[in-house]
């Protein structure tokens, strides 16, 4: 009877199409060498926005993959004089043992970069991550690769001019609206004039479909030099938090205005000596605020924003390990902190499970980010997502 | 198959027969997880009897056994319900040979049980992540039908994702 006869290449070709969705682009490509006809249904997928898109929304919906969390840390090696290095962290949650005994574990492996020109040097680069597509910049050279499909590519020139230029941030994000991926680069100029000087900001958007570069109108002037905390992307707009100015200042892709808002006195008052540092939670702007005492942080308050100058308490934490500082949350129960030099630790508010990370002796992670792995291409032009 | 009904409200049932004839008394609300009865019943109205000449009575089954399931939980809208769904289904792909796999996956295609397909498409992607070109055409029962010296150039050129 045929009906048991199992024939797998006879399923349509649209079924196919939803399996390779949930296939992960290394895998995807290799499979491209099993028949003719895969080879040509993967290549003219992989070409199609559509099909990029539902694979990296399938990335959230894994049921059957243990692997839900990927980071990826930039390491300086001291052993071989400075180097850069990248290694990646898979978080296993195994769901499959949800009653009552979960279990975690991670794998540390090295994380190759798609062949980065050699003249390139990229350490102390700026790093940001969207959707699988990683942004590296230094103070001259934007870069934007995906490891993931082994691409990567020189941006244009910005159009800021280098001279007198101080780059305070680089941010790479999705404009969902416009279905295209840009970079907002911030930064400021020293301007002497009646012999006081002050940092005029300036700003330029960088949009992957159009491939070049638009410098934003920015009206502000600070009277001392600005320092600026890791940037953050969350719906439609960048954030940054001049820590010396106590201001918030963002850039919306929507409109494309950039606006500054001075956090409101009460908390500064209330929370005199606490660090302040931006993050996302519950996809909007939130901040971590928190003391640091002789290096360990004991309690970590979340606050989040309703309205430009308005700022409440949400959440408290309060690590059951000695902690330097929060880092950031992969998801909204799941906050990465930074132990000590070496070490990390991810943290689950609720199931209030542990799992710690520790590199080699001689390097120094500085920098890190929650990875997917997607067949979004930086080639740029109608190869955006739709 | 008799519908086990908690709820006091009355809900209509279907009968949806199989290719071979075998029957399945179901809710219309399990039923209509499925895309292909919710439009046979909007359409004809009716009627109460679906006949599915495509699809054998032991994988209809399943697929009923899933959408009583999902529906079944669905109704209680509490947090950890998400993970329960996700536990359910592992524990439903888990064990499945790939026979069954197969034609489970081809009765849910027809019947477009769109978050049904989800499940299994990503049970058959689970066949194909990290394994060898050879360990595929072997899971899937697929000759090679490249010419002398094409894979070899398509391995070249993406020789990065075979390190």
């Amino acid at each position: 009877m045929t009906l048991w006869i199992q024939r797998w290449c006879d399923l349509p070709e649209e079924v196919w199409t939803e399996i390779f969705s949930w296939v992960p682009p290394d895998s995807l490509i290799r499979s491209k060498c099993v028949s003719k006809s895969w080879y040509s249904l993967i290549n003219s997928l992989i070409k199609s926005p559509d099909f990029v898109n539902k694979h990296l929304r399938n990335i959230d919906k894994n049921v059957l993959s243990s692997t839900s969390t990927c980071l990826v840390f930039c390491c300086v090696s001291f052993a071989c004089g400075w180097q850069d290095l990248y290694k990646s962290v898979s978080v296993l949650h195994d769901r499959h043992n949800s009653k009552g005994n979960r279990r975690e574990e991670h794998n540390c492996e090295d994380f190759r970069l798609p062949n980065l020109s050699g003249k390139l040097n990229l350490a102390l680069a700026n790093r940001s991550h969207c959707d699988g597509i990683i942004c590296l910049a230094n103070y001259k050279t934007l870069v934007l690769c995906n490891p993931a499909i082994n691409e990567s590519r020189i941006l244009p020139k910005p159009c800021i001019e280098r001279r007198g230029f101080v780059s305070l941030g680089v941010v790479l994000g999705f404009d969902s609206r416009a279905n295209d991926y840009k970079v907002v680069r911030f930064g400021h100029n020293r301007l002497i004039r009646d012999q006081s000087e002050s940092f005029k900001i300036r700003a330029e958007v960088y949009s992957l479909r159009s491939d070049s570069w638009k410098e934003i109108r920015v009206q502000l002037e600070l009277d001392c030099y600005p320092h600026a905390g890791k940037g953050i992307f969350c719906k439609g707009a960048f954030y940054w938090h001049l820590q010396t100015h106590n201001t918030i200042v963002s850039f919306n892709m929507f409109d494309e205005v950039f606006r500054s808002a001075l956090l409101p006195n009460n908390l500064l008052v209330e929370r005199r000596d606490h660090l302040i540092q931006l993050t996302v939670w519950n996809e909007s702007v939130a901040l971590f605020i928190f003391p640091q005492i002789e290096a360990v942080t004991k309690c970590i308050e979340v606050w989040v924003t309703d309205g430009p100058c308005s700022w409440i308490k949400k959440l408290t934490i309060r690590p059951p390990v000695d902690v330097a500082f929060p880092v950031a949350f992969l998801k909204n129960d799941e906050v990465l902190m930074k132990a000590n030099r070496r070490r990390f630790v991810l943290y689950n508010i609720h199931s209030q499970m542990l799992s710690e990370f520790t590199f080699a002796e001689n390097t120094a992670p500085d920098w890190d980010f929650s990875y997917v792995r997607s067949l979004v291409s930086v080639q740029g032009g109608n190869q955006s997502r739709s | 198959m008799s519908s086990s009904s908690t709820t006091t409200t009355t809900t209509r049932l279907l009968m949806l027969k199989a290719s071979d004839g075998v029957t399945f008394e179901v809710e219309e609300a399990v039923a209509t997880k499925l895309g292909a009865i919710n439009n046979m019943v909007e359409e004809e109205g009716s009627e109460d009897l679906i006949c599915l000449p495509n699809v054998n009575g032991k994988f209809l089954g399943m697929v009923l056994e899933w959408c009583k399931k999902h529906a079944n939980n669905n109704t209680n809208s509490d947090k950890g319900n998400d993970e329960v769904n996700k536990w359910w289904d592992k524990e439903f792909v888990m064990d499945l040979d790939q026979n069954t796999l197969y034609h489970l996956l081809m009765a849910a295609d027809y019947l477009s049980g769109t978050e049904l397909v989800d499940l299994l498409t990503e049970k058959v992607a689970s066949m194909i992540r990290g394994k060898k070109v050879e360990e595929i055409r072997e899971t899937f029962k697929i000759k090679s039908d490249f010419l002398p010296g094409q894979e070899e150039e398509i391995r070249k050129k993406n020789s990065w994702a075979f390190e």
